[in-house]
């Protein structure tokens, strides 16, 4: 089961990684679809 | 009942309706302008010009006659000019009846026809039991793309289900807070372990493509039922009928989560709101049809198949199981050892 947990632990490395890619990428929604006339949710900054 | 308060969301909606359609939705109904009409209130007072109260008002009707209200506006984001858009309805309307059935169809499906299959044909076990002898089936790396691959998948398939049913079946079980945790993780995984899921497709797919391509040997395979049906031991190469096709339905299908799963994640990038929802509905088809074949294929690998488990677990299998069910992978295997390995003349 050795390569079982290898495996695992590649999986959560990569989904960090993915995660730290994203977060670069993506842009919260209240900013995505924010404008400079109108703000999605107007609760946060 | 009609209530006051619905009563001005209705005029206010209609005005908002007005104002952005450009005459042909609401140009069709009749009750188009009636609030420029004398009509009556609620206690049946008669009135002029707009009257929010009026009774002949409602919601689900103008609702249902407002069809694509699409007009103008002044701000940068042209996607905003849409208020209505009737694909949204009929998506709406997919995911509350036909997903779910589909869903049930497939996973419970799926499980009472294992279960019904094991009660009839019970654990297909090794003749005459496991011997000495092993062979190895799958190298370290292949385990492990694999190990990737269905770890990731089954995250993947248990957070997509939880989009679809969550709210439905564990919601009442585990209460708000920790259903919003739980789905709020859900989230997050189903979005970053995508990727090593695809990554282990594209390594399964490098690997093990040449194996995998389809000949007539696995279509003799398929007519005598695979051993599964029956009793018989069809001959195969290292992978059967059977396995190539899961082989084809993880890499087309996953082919195909992967593309519709990146549309989803980057909304807008590549297609329109109606893209969107038909990414979606392709997404949740595709991988409610994955979900049924891989809970075949964790059958057939575990509880299913006496052995079959050692090829995933340390890589090589008993010698008689795999003369059963891949004789001739063996023979090819056998005729490596057999073959004197030659030197060239010095």
């Amino acid at each position: 089961m050795r390569m079982f947990f290898l495996a695992v632990l590649v999986m959560a490395v990569a989904g960090v990684g993915a995660a730290a890619a994203l977060n670069t990428i993506q842009k919260p929604a209240n900013q995505a679809f924010a404008t400079p006339g109108a703000r999605v949710d107007p609760g946060e900054e | 009942m009609f209530k006051p308060r619905s009563g001005v969301i209705t005029a206010a909606l209609l005005c908002l309706a007005l104002c952005l359609s450009q005459g042909g939705a609401l140009a069709q109904t009749p009750s188009a302008s009636p609030s420029q009409q004398g009509s009556t209130t609620r206690e049946g007072m008669p009135t002029q010009g707009f009257n929010p109260d009026r009774v002949e008002l409602h919601e689900q009707e103008l609702l249902g006659k407002l069809r694509n209200v699409q007009g103008n506006i002044s701000i940068p984001d042209g996607r905003a000019s849409v208020l209505i858009q009737q694909q949204g309805r009929t998506w709406r309307d997919y995911r509350r009846g036909p997903l779910l059935w589909i869903t049930a169809a497939c996973v419970l499906g799926m499980l009472g026809l294992l279960i019904l299959f094991y009660l009839i044909r019970g654990r297909i076990r090794i003749e005459g039991g496991r011997g000495v002898a092993t062979i190895l089936r799958f190298g370290a790396f292949e385990r492990f793309m694999h190990w990737m691959t269905a770890t990731s998948w089954c995250i993947l398939a248990l957070s997509g289900l939880n989009v679809v049913v969550g709210r439905r079946l564990l919601l009442p079980l585990i209460g708000n807070d920790a259903f919003t945790t739980f789905s709020e993780w859900a989230k997050f995984s189903h979005n970053f372990l995508a990727f090593p899921f695809a990554a282990g497709v594209v390594l399964m797919f490098l690997v093990w493509l040449r194996q995998n391509i389809p000949n007539r040997i696995d279509v003799e395979w398929f007519k005598q039922g695979g051993g599964i049906i029956g009793h018989n031991h069809p001959a195969a190469e290292k992978f059967n009928g059977g396995q190539k096709a899961v082989f084809w339905i993880v890499m087309l299908g996953g082919g195909a989560l992967t593309v519709t799963g990146l549309a989803l994640m980057f909304p807008f990038y590549v297609t329109d709101i109606t893209g969107m929802q038909l990414a979606q509905v392709l997404h949740g088809g595709i991988a409610l049809g994955m979900i049924a074949a891989m809970m075949g294929h964790i059958y057939i690998g575990t509880v299913g198949m006496e052995g079959a488990i050692d090829a995933m677990d340390t890589g090589s299998v008993d010698l008689k199981w795999a003369k059963e069910h891949h004789s001739l992978w063996v023979e090819q295997e056998m005729a490596k050892i057999a073959t004197p390995i030659s030197h060239p003349a010095e």
